[in-house]
């Protein structure tokens, strides 16, 4: 029976990172109707952030992440502006999401030539990713915890954002129907950008809280980026709750596969699960044909 | 220069052009009709005034300001406001939401007295306040777009074609109310197909047929034999 609560809490904590970075996907593509591929990077270059103030400019642990995550806010404000927005307003979806693909190569190389291509092992205080309690005989490492908490926290913040404020209005009217909400007076380029930021956000605290467990890689984030891409799918794409349901299932069904099933296979799930998905149910699990699931 | 003056407008979609030069006046406080049939192109002149497409060519005033081109967001700010055809109410959001996304950048006071006023002429959009907007009788669904434009505190109001889908009955409803849902200085440019209903409610009338305009009147000159104008429509001598 442990053994089931190891896997399953196993399954949770991988999940969590599917979950996250597929809402920051699903985010972005129901308001704006854009593909992010550079998010997986954007999250891995925060997460380098964070381990490059702290490890090499001696600064506390907690104002590193601070400053990684006020550098990925600003610097997303900066790409949305400078790639994005131009691009918007020609009114193309393909010429965006390759424009992000563009955004993703270059950061990437941006990364690779500034950490160069070796693992670092990102250090937190106490060094508490290595401590590991046993409850009986399950297993509870330090570091999951903080995770978990982690993601708890951002879902609850996005929640709040989304559902009680105005620019969380303005995002579920813009998702819903582009030109009544600009006849609202909502502005287009207002509700994008803080879209974008959020997003950025979402998928910085992923990949900062995601590097100890990950070890710093100058592609680390790309794993969980394809994981987070399938969370949305399963999700549909444009149910932000589907999105994260889509990471926590992807999450169980892989670390139970992995009990069962070779670990080749495991790797492979991803794309086995997309095929049967669209299969089965084109609009996702968890959305309604229509796609008119709420936020 | 006060009111809605549009001088040669022209605009299309992509290269395809749709209205080819038209000028259009509804001085301050008068209440406008603009007819024509299916295609004709009236959709796309509100949406041109509304700012969600771009003149290729012409000018647009209001008020004396330039307004062709602007943004929605900015021409909401001054008080021009559409309601837009097929209602177009957010189905996933509360009928609440809806109205709160029409007091959009402005106080919550205002969102209050808006919703008071609202709440009063519709009472069931007051019980239905919690349900989706997409699970509304196309009626209801009428109100809530109407409601949307009363607390948006029009000065320019557009609506389109506030008949579509509906009961005849209800229409003629939604046509006697519009005099008590909006103040008297309103402006007002009206789109309809059906002539008898919005040649009772406005003193002029255009009629557009394949993005041009045929005929302007006085309401008073057809209201007795508004099907006299479908040959204008359609470009028949009756
Ligand atoms: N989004 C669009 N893209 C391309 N062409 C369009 C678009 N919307 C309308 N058109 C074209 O523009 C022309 C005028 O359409 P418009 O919707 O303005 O007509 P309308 O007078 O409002 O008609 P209806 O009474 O049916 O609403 C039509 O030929 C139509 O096919
Ligand atoms: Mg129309």
């Amino acid at each position: 029976m442990v053994e089931y609560i190891q896997i399953a809490w196993q399954g949770l904590v991988s999940g969590f990172a599917y979950a996250l970075i597929g809402l920051a996907l699903v985010m972005v593509y129901k308001t704006a109707r854009i593909l992010n591929f550079a998010a997986g990077t954007m999250a891995g270059i925060s997460g380098f952030l964070a381990h490059w103030w702290a490890a090499e400019q001696d600064m506390p642990f907690g104002v590193a992440i601070l400053f990684a995550m006020i550098m990925t806010g600003a610097g997303t404000y900066v790409v949305e502006r400078l790639t994005v927005r131009p691009l918007v307003k020609l009114g193309d979806f393909l010429p965006i999401v390759i424009m992000t693909l563009g955004v993703e190569e270059f950061l990437a190389n941006v990364s690779l030539l500034w950490w160069g291509g070796t693992a670092r092992r990102y250090r937190v205080p106490g060094d508490i990713d290595r401590i590991n309690w046993l409850i009986g005989d399950f297993r509870l490492n330090a570091w999951h915890l903080v995770v978990a908490i982690t993601t708890f926290v951002t879902l609850s913040i996005v929640g709040y954002i989304i559902n009680q404020t105005e620019l969380g209005l303005g995002m579920k009217a813009f998702a819903e129907d582009q030109d009544a909400a600009k006849l609202m007076g909502i502005k287009e380029s207002t509700v994008s950008i803080w879209t974008w930021v959020l997003s950025a956000l979402v998928g910085g605290v992923t990949g900062i809280v995601f590097a100890p467990v990950l070890f710093l890689q100058q592609d680390y984030m790309n794993i969980i980026f394809i994981k987070g891409f399938v969370a949305a799918i399963l999700g549909g794409f444009l149910s932000l709750s589907g999105g994260v349901a889509g990471g926590l299932l992807l999450g169980e069904l892989e670390a139970f596969t992995i009990k069962w099933a070779p670990r080749e296979f495991a790797a492979a799930l991803p794309v086995v699960i997309v095929f049967i998905v669209l299969l089965i149910r084109p609009h996702g699990l968890f959305t309604r044909e229509k796609g008119h699931e709420r936020v | 220069m006060s009111g809605l003056i549009i001088k040669d407008l022209k605009v299309g979609y992509g290269r395809n052009e749709v209205i080819h030069g038209v000028d259009i006046r509804v001085n301050s406080g008068e209440k406008v009709a603009l007819l024509g049939a299916n295609g004709a192109g009236k959709s796309t002149v509100l949406k041109t005034i509304s700012g969600l497409l771009t003149p290729t060519e012409g000018t647009i005033t209001f008020n004396g300001d330039e307004i062709g081109g602007a943004n929605p967001a900015a021409l909401v700010d001054m008080g021009v406001i559409q309601v837009p055809e097929g209602r177009r109410v957010f189905p996933g959001l509360n009928v609440e939401d809806n109205l709160k996304v029409a007091n959009y950048g402005k106080s919550p006071d205002l969102f209050e007295e808006g919703l008071e006023t609202v709440y009063n002429k519709f009472p069931i959009l007051q019980e239905r306040r919690k349900q989706a907007a997409g699970l509304l009788s196309g009626g209801q669904q009428q109100m809530l777009s109407l409601s949307r434009a009363i607390i948006a505190k029009p000065k320019l109001l557009l609506i389109d074609e506030m008949s579509l889908g509906l009961a005849p009955l209800l229409v003629k409803e939604f046509y006697e109310q519009l005099g008590d849902l909006f103040s008297e200085d309103v402006t007002l440019l009206l789109v309809e197909q059906n002539a008898g209903l919005a040649l009772k409610y406005c003193s002029r009338f255009y009629v557009l047929r394949n993005g041009e305009l045929v005929l302007q009147s006085d309401s008073s000159d057809y209201i007795d034999d508004p099907t006299a104008l479908q040959s204008a429509y359609l470009g028949v001598d009756a």
